[in-house]
């Protein structure tokens, strides 16, 4: 079986749907974080699925040249950086709010109602 | 620094912008005025005193070296100009180029680089030496009058800083420049004003000097505006340049057109024959314009009526302000402005005329008012204006050096006898109601014939600096050569007003001098220790006898004998003509600088002008017996009697001279009023309309805010199943909706691939024509007009054959000629959505070199 660009972005949907769920229906804060990474490793696949297959370029002189990107990669560090950020963040602001509270459930975390 | 071993020609030619003197003449006082404002509670009463002193007196010893230098540069002048040929004395004049401050617009399409540069030329050399020669008296003189005050430090600052400004004024060889000292002395009279601040009554009266100076600065700036448009410049040299040529001439001459404006302007007023003549009839030149407006700004700083209400409430400052800014030097600045645009102002004999009859007006006023005062400062602030008002007439005759050597005199003999009142105040417990005081002659004998000196210059006594000024001024009135009855009636209206000035002095004299004694003394009273007066600024026990001992006394004398030898002495710089048939000293070394009306006039005019000044004299000196004797007479021999006799016969006249004509009331029942109204009817404005408006703002906001409140759980996870939901919601819309677009891929070989894109269940119908004749339609976007595509397509679907509505989404065509392509959609419920078009180069099927459409 060829494994083509189809199933990479499908791999990356379920992955993104995991984290979706996992964000929007557990009441760990630390479960939130973990899910909030896998969603962005799901972008990360679909930047690196994508970038493999993008089409090729027709150059001057007519011929098809194979091209050589980086776009895809270079997104994927940068996804990677913001999410080490993010987690070292997060990590503090669930410290905060743990030693405010004395819990890490998100039911808990609704100081900003209106 | 020898001054005999430079060649100032040389050094001038080389250097003309680096008479770096000037520089340290005006910045020293800035340096003092910083020290003492900034540190002046630190080091002390001796620091701030030496400071600001040495500031000054550095100052005045440079300007001498300056003036030295002037004069030894204004022989050298002289001397090429002889050894030319020419008889004329030149322009001589030293400048210090500090440093190019801004580009100035100087009308729609011409600039001009504004320096900062300092000039010493005649004119404005005699006025530094008077500024900073009486700066420096009255800077001693503060030491002693001030040396009770809290503020000691705080005054000095602002006396120096004053300083600082009216050097910048005088000094300043541009409009700009000058305007800068112009308004910086406007501030240092406002904070000296007010300097006792926590009055009431007295930061009214700085704040009065200053919006009433504002008045006049608004015409300034018009003036100097419309001067530098039509006359080609800020710059005073480069004006007077200009003024030699006619093209700049002409300009100034140019009619405004006001009245056609307002005719044009005003509808109904062309219909009224009369009135519209009359009305578009109303007209003057630019140059006469700016004349007046200038003058307007000279009738605010020099108190001319009706401007001149300020100064008389300025005397609640210390006296030594009152000496200095309210009577020598700030108030003059006025006709020093007038002095310096000479050249301008012999070019607008109108202007001319009107500025001479104010000048009388005032004179004659505020003298009026002088007779029935009765404070020894509020006399001399009167006095003050009305003597301003004679140096204006002289500068309405076309005789401006006459007009600016009564400034160089009034500075002499005015700051004398203001200085000397402040001494009598301080030696008299602050008492300064002359009904009060009474026989000081023997407690003060010093002041008492130092102000007696400057007496006899102010009203006039014959040999007197005030004498020669003033004379010279009426014999320029009587002999007016371009408007013979304006000069008659200001000479008329002087004469009465230097009749009543000999008066009002001598009754002030006598009153506050001469008799027994103090009247306020009481000698049953015992001395209180603890004495005090209502502003914090203690002289001791205020029932006990003046004396002129102390350190503080001496510090005050010095200055006030000093001025009170100047006032007697400085006339003899400008003896009149007509005695040593020679000009003054002064008026001959003014001459390059300032202009005459004479100038321009034939000998014989000359000669016939100065054929009266010996009528006029006598009318001076007859003008001086009569006040004098007067005075003499009713206060000396009859005590007073006939004064309280004729104030009680008219007692209604009376009230309204000593309410000082109430055009104070006046004031304030019309333009006060007027503008209060409009103040409340703003504010009404400002908190129903305005602020309503900002009020519904809020209200509306926070209305929305609490309906959509709820929104806000504050739980995270309802916030992200937001973001879920409307990302889903995007993307359903973007895989579904209609965005119908056209793309098209080159083919390798063989027919385009047109594509149409949307979402499921739509139909397209195609359409092919030939593009827009029209170049500009099709090149700029590569697109067709979307009408035009709907045109197309109903064209196509009218042809036999139509093209039925497909589900095709794409489409080959071979294109061998340019062609539009026009796409419809419509949906699944039969409605019709979008028509878009495009425009396909010719070859379009070939493989393209870049492709369009990425």
């Amino acid at each position: 079986m060829i494994i083509h660009l189809g199933h990479y972005l499908a791999l990356s949907c379920v992955l993104f749907s995991i984290g979706a769920a996992g964000f929007l229906f557990r009441r760990n804060v630390l479960i939130s974080l973990m899910s909030i990474e896998l969603m962005m490793n799901a972008v990360n696949l679909t930047f690196i699925a994508a970038n493999r297959w993008q089409p090729l370029v027709t150059s001057a002189d007519g011929t098809a040249t194979a091209a050589i990107p980086h776009h895809g990669h270079l997104f994927t560090f940068f996804v990677i950086a913001v999410a080490a950020a993010e987690a070292a963040v997060g990590l503090a602001i669930v410290l905060a709010f743990y030693r405010l509270r004395k819990t890490v459930r998100t039911d808990a975390a609704d100081m900003l109602r209106g | 620094m020898k001054l005999n071993h430079i060649d100032f020609g040389q050094l001038l030619a080389a250097a003309p912008d680096h008479f770096n003197v000037l520089g340290w003449i005006v910045l020293l006082p800035l340096l003092g005025a910083i020290i003492n404002g900034i540190w002046g509670r630190r080091i002390g009463r001796q620091g701030v005193y030496i400071a600001a002193i040495s500031a000054v007196g550095m100052s005045f010893l440079l300007s001498i070296l300056a003036f030295a230098a002037l004069l030894k540069a204004g022989n050298h002048a002289a001397a090429v100009a002889l050894a030319e040929g020419h008889h004329h004395h030149p322009l001589a004049s030293l400048s210090y180029r500090a440093w190019d401050w801004f580009i100035a617009p100087l009308g729609p399409s011409a600039v001009e680089m504004i320096p900062v540069r300092y000039v010493v030329d005649p004119l404005s050399g005699v006025m530094l030496l008077v500024v900073t020669g009486v700066g420096t008296l009255i800077h001693v003189y503060s030491a002693g009058y001030m040396s009770h005050d809290p503020g000691y430090a705080r005054f000095f600052a602002y006396l120096n800083l004053f300083i600082f400004a009216m050097l910048n004024l005088i000094l300043g060889d541009s409009l700009v420049t000058m305007f800068l000292g112009w308004e910086g002395v406007g501030l240092a009279s406002y904070l000296l004003i007010g300097f006792w601040y926590t009055n009431n009554d007295y930061a009214t009266a700085g704040r009065k000097a200053f919006i009433v100076n504002r008045i006049g600065d608004a015409g300034l700036i018009l003036g100097m505006t419309i001067l530098a448009w039509k006359g080609g410049s800020y710059q005073f040299e480069t004006l007077r340049q200009h003024l030699t040529e006619d093209t700049f001439i002409n300009a100034l001459h140019e009619r405004t057109g006001l009245g056609h404006f307002l005719v044009d302007a005003i509808p109904g007023l062309s219909s009224s024959a009369s009135l519209g003549t009359f009305v578009g009839n109303i007209d003057f030149s630019w140059g006469g314009a700016a004349c007046l407006l200038l003058f307007i700004g000279c009738c605010g700083k020099s108190a001319q009526f009706p401007l001149y209400v300020w100064l008389p409430d300025a005397m609640a400052g210390p006296t030594p302000v009152s000496a200095l800014i309210h009577a020598a030097t700030m108030v003059t600045a006025g006709i020093y402005l007038l002095c310096r645009l000479s050249f301008l102002y012999t070019h607008f004999s109108t202007v001319l005329s009107i500025i001479a009859l104010v000048g009388a007006f005032t004179a004659l006023f505020a003298a009026t008012i002088a007779v029935t005062q009765v404070e020894l400062k509020k006399v001399l602030a009167y006095s003050t204006v009305s003597q301003l008002g004679f140096m204006f007439m002289g500068c309405g005759v076309g005789a401006f050096s006459a007009g600016f050597f009564h400034v160089f005199t009034h500075a002499f003999f005015k700051a004398c006898l203001f200085l000397g009142a402040g001494a009598v105040m301080h030696a008299c417990g602050d008492r300064q109601d002359i009904r009060q005081l009474g026989g000081l002659k023997k407690y003060l004998p010093k002041i008492t014939a130092a102000m007696g000196m400057a007496t006899l210059a102010i009203i006039g006594t014959p040999f007197t600096s005030g004498f020669f000024s003033k004379d010279e001024i009426l014999f320029r009135a009587l002999s007016n050569p371009f408007a013979p009855t304006v000069g008659k009636i200001v000479y008329a209206t002087g004469i009465a007003a230097a009749t009543l000035t000999a008066f009002y002095m001598t009754r002030m004299m006598i009153i506050a001098f001469d008799g027994d004694g103090p009247r306020y003394h009481d000698p049953n009273k015992v001395a209180d220790a603890h004495g005090h007066d209502d502003h914090g600024h203690g002289h001791g026990d205020p029932n006990a006898l003046p004396s002129e001992h102390g350190v503080d006394m001496t510090l005050m004398i010095v200055p006030v004998v000093i001025l009170a030898v100047l006032a007697l002495v400085t006339g003899f710089l400008g003896l009149p003509h007509f005695v040593f048939h020679h000009e003054g000293i002064l008026p001959t070394f003014l001459e390059p600088a300032v202009a005459d009306v004479l100038q321009t006039r034939s000998a014989e005019v000359v000669a016939r002008v100065h054929s009266m000044e010996g009528v006029s004299m006598v009318g001076g000196v007859l003008s001086w017996i009569i006040g004098t004797g007067a005075a003499i007479w009713v206060y000396k021999l009859q005590k007073g009697e006939p004064a309280d006799k004729l104030a009680k016969a008219v007692p209604g006249l009376y009230r309204l001279v000593f309410d000082k004509w109430r055009v104070d009331e006046f004031y304030d029942a019309t333009i006060l009023r007027l503008t209060r109204g409009a103040a409340i009817f703003a504010a009404g404005f400002d908190r129903y309309a305005i602020d309503g408006l900002v009020n519904l703002t809020g209200t509306v906001t926070v209305g929305l805010g609490r309906m959509v409140k709820p929104i806000q759980t504050g739980a995270i996870q309802v916030y992200g199943a937001f973001v879920a939901v409307g990302t889903l919601a995007l993307v359903i819309w973007a895989t579904l909706m209609p965005a119908v677009s056209i793309a098209y891929r080159p083919g390798a070989a063989g027919p385009a691939v047109l594509e149409a894109s949307g979402g499921p269940g739509y139909t397209y119908r195609w359409a092919f024509y030939d593009p827009d004749p029209r170049p500009e339609a099709n090149l700029l976007d590569q697109r067709c007009p979307v009408a035009r595509a709907t045109e197309a397509l109903t064209r196509a679907a009218a042809l036999p054959g139509a093209e039925a509505p497909t589900a095709t989404t794409q489409r080959s065509e071979s294109i061998t000629t340019p062609r539009c392509v026009a796409v419809d959609a419509t949906n699944a419920f039969g409605r019709h959505v979008l028509a878009r078009t495009l425009v396909l180069p010719q070859g379009a099927d070939q493989p393209a070199a870049n492709p369009p459409g990425r």
